[in-house]
């Protein structure tokens, strides 16, 4: 099988030639070259991409993300460099290429060497064969990485200022079969405890509860990832939901959750959320009350747009609410 | 300090707690056709004073490693008291402190003197025996398509995710005092064997499949999911010190369970074990046949009309 490869020189570059070299006996390799002037004419085949760095990383990054933004599916990109700097190469690296290789006044053969290197290097890291997207999957998921916030404080927001932010509506519900068996005391305190276990499951997401009563409440998270914290933490929770019943407060019977989450500007008060009126709080309250089942998760498209691809799997699209479409768990 | 500090603690609580022939009696709770008369070289017309019955008695048990029985005996009489009478040891907390110089502790809910555990836990959890059988309930854990992701990305990464994912079933374990006996880069073996020790590995297996969903989000270094399999089965094991070399049928099948009747993100608990589990918690399983075994799965994540 040939692997086309696009490669994009300086004007006047020694590059085209001695690539031509090189691989004059080897029949896999199939070069298209451009100079940088001709980027628009490229037919944006190749799965790898060779870029002659102008003298550094930022004389020529500018080019890298014209190339790339133009591929309808990212390429593998191995940057060809005179530049000795460690830091060029790490920076070239950090941008998404996948191998730098400095071709200073290299023999045809040592260039040879290094670029069968390259090759061998990328080939470990993406299937060609299998398909030109896998690297780009690989750095999509990479990208996706959820940062847990390390440090936050909920004292630095301010009384009657509107935040960004996330709300997460949950309340348990006692299943049909358990009612009647537990005292009303009994049941007080078993929701009692589970605000604990929210409260304390919660915070590792950057999550508080903001108000809570009798047998439900509302989470708020500002800090961070918000959306996609939220979201973790409702996915993290639901499948722990039966431990906590079971292990933690003892239950025969399981209890059952509703859980809906909306993001965007809301008013922020640390005490007073009686009187908080937001219209991100209602549609967030509405959605739990109107469109949610036991054991479901509800999230508005506004959440949904701002998912990782880590977790937006596990969430499908269900139904409109007011014009705006509700995805669920 | 010690060895001898202890022992003369015991000769003490003995030989004030007890007479001759009462101590006899004692005794032969540990073995059965004990003759103090005969130990201590007495003859058994004259009478033998108590702290020489009691020294002598505790230096034998010493001697065939009987001690640990000994003090277990008298913490028990201390507490439910011997042949219905009631029986006080002044220097009991002493003699439990003594014993925790020499290694061991008294563990209040086994009810067992068991090896104090430092830094590392014990996989005897303090007290198994070498070369005596055991019940325990054995999950084998694995990451699925391991070798395709050992192929596929730096090796770097795949040690620090798999290290990280270690951690987390480290800390789902132990905290139902389970024990990891083996481990080997991408799974292993976890272990259980206290209390409800079904129950505790289902819910570490549920724990451990719910901090996936975490970890593949947050920590995870790799282009995709880690996925994993596990198979619970429970069973006898003779127990050895080198854990790597029990060999055990309940083992294997665990180890066949989750090989080959299990899908990924799935645990599978076989139908023996099944009957061991907390009612409550069955409820979550679905029975399954899987190249021709009968077996009970829950998947991950999980679904809604599962806790229904």
């Amino acid at each position: 099988m040939q692997i086309e490869i696009d490669v994009y020189h300086l004007a006047n570059s020694r590059l085209p030639d001695k690539l031509s070299k090189i691989t004059a006996s080897n029949k896999s390799w199939k070069f298209n070259f451009y100079d940088y002037d001709a980027l628009e004419k490229s037919d944006k085949k190749g799965r790898i991409v060779i870029l002659e760095e102008e003298d550094s990383y930022i004389s020529c990054v500018d080019v890298f993300d014209a190339i790339v933004t133009k591929y309808s599916i990212y390429p593998t990109v191995i940057i060809f460099t005179v530049n000795r700097e460690l830091y060029n190469v790490v920076r070239w690296m950090r941008r998404g290429a996948a191998d730098c290789l400095w071709m200073g006044d290299l023999s045809d053969q040592l260039l040879k060497n290094s670029f069968k290197s390259a090759l061998n290097y990328i080939e470990s890291k993406m299937d060609i064969k299998a398909g030109r997207d896998e690297r780009k999957k690989d750095n999509l998921y990479e990208e996706d990485k959820i940062e847990l916030p390390q440090n936050y404080d909920w004292d630095s927001l301010k009384d009657g200022e509107n935040y960004e932010m996330t709300l997460l509506s949950i309340s348990a519900v006692m299943n049909k079969d358990a009612v009647g068996i537990y005292s009303k005391a009994t049941v007080e305190k078993i929701y009692e405890q589970i605000r604990v276990e929210i409260s304390a499951a919660a915070a590792p997401f950057g999550g508080k509860i903001w108000f809570w009563n009798n047998n439900g409440g509302m989470l708020i998270f500002h800090f961070g990832d918000n959306a996609n914290l939220a979201a973790l933490f409702s996915l993290y929770f639901a499948n722990r939901f039966f431990l906590l019943t079971y292990e933690k407060l003892k239950l025969d019977k399981p209890l059952n959750y509703k859980m809906s989450i909306d993001s965007g500007k809301g008013l922020y008060h640390k005490t007073d959320t009686g009187h908080i009126t937001s219209e991100l709080l209602n549609f967030t309250v509405h959605i739990q009350h109107k469109l949610t089942s036991d054991n479901e998760i509800c999230i508005t498209e506004r959440v949904y747009s701002k998912l990782s691809g880590r977790i937006r799997k596990y969430f499908a699209e269900s139904e409109k609410f007011q014009d705006a479409l509700i995805y669920k768990y | 300090m010690g060895i001898s500090r202890l022992k003369r603690l015991l000769t003490e609580a003995l030989s004030q707690a007890f007479t001759v022939d009462r101590l006899q009696l004692f005794g032969r709770e540990i073995i059965k056709n004990l003759d103090l008369h005969e130990l201590t070289g007495f003859p058994p017309n004259c009478s033998i004073p108590r702290k020489d019955a009691a020294n002598e008695l505790v230096e034998y048990l010493f001697e065939i490693n009987k001690t640990i029985q000994l003090i277990h005996l008298i913490i028990n009489t201390s507490q439910n008291g011997f042949k219905s009478e009631k029986y006080e040891f002044q220097n009991l907390k002493l003699i439990i402190n003594e014993m925790k110089e020499c290694g061991y502790e008294y563990n209040q809910n086994l009810n067992k003197i068991v090896k104090i555990e430092k830094n590392e836990k014990r996989n005897d959890w303090g007290f198994l025996e070498e070369g005596k059988v055991y019940n325990f309930c054995f999950v084998s854990v694995d990451i699925c398509g391991n070798s395709k992701l050992v192929r596929k990305y730096d090796g770097a990464k795949i040690k620090e995710s798999y290290k990280i994912f270690k951690s987390l079933v480290v800390k789902s374990v132990e905290s139902r005092n389970g024990r990891i006996w083996s481990w080997e880069g991408d799974g292993g073996l976890l272990v259980f064997h206290l209390d409800d020790f079904v129950d505790s590995a289902v819910l570490a297996s549920i724990d451990i499949m719910t901090s996936l969903i975490v970890f593949n989000s947050t920590m995870n270094l790799l282009g995709e999911d880690i996925i994993i399999r596990m198979g619970i089965n429970v069973g006898g094991a003779e127990y050895k010190k080198e854990v790597d070399s029990i060999i055990s049928d309940s083992i294997e099948l665990a180890k066949k369970i989750e090989k080959n009747h299990t899908t990924p993100q799935t645990v599978s608990i076989s139908k023996n074990s099944y009957q061991h589990v907390n009612s409550a918690l069955r409820n979550y399983f679905r029975e399954k046949e899987i190249n021709g075994m009968t077996i009970y799965q829950l998947s991950f994540p999980i679904k809604e009309e599962v806790c229904k």
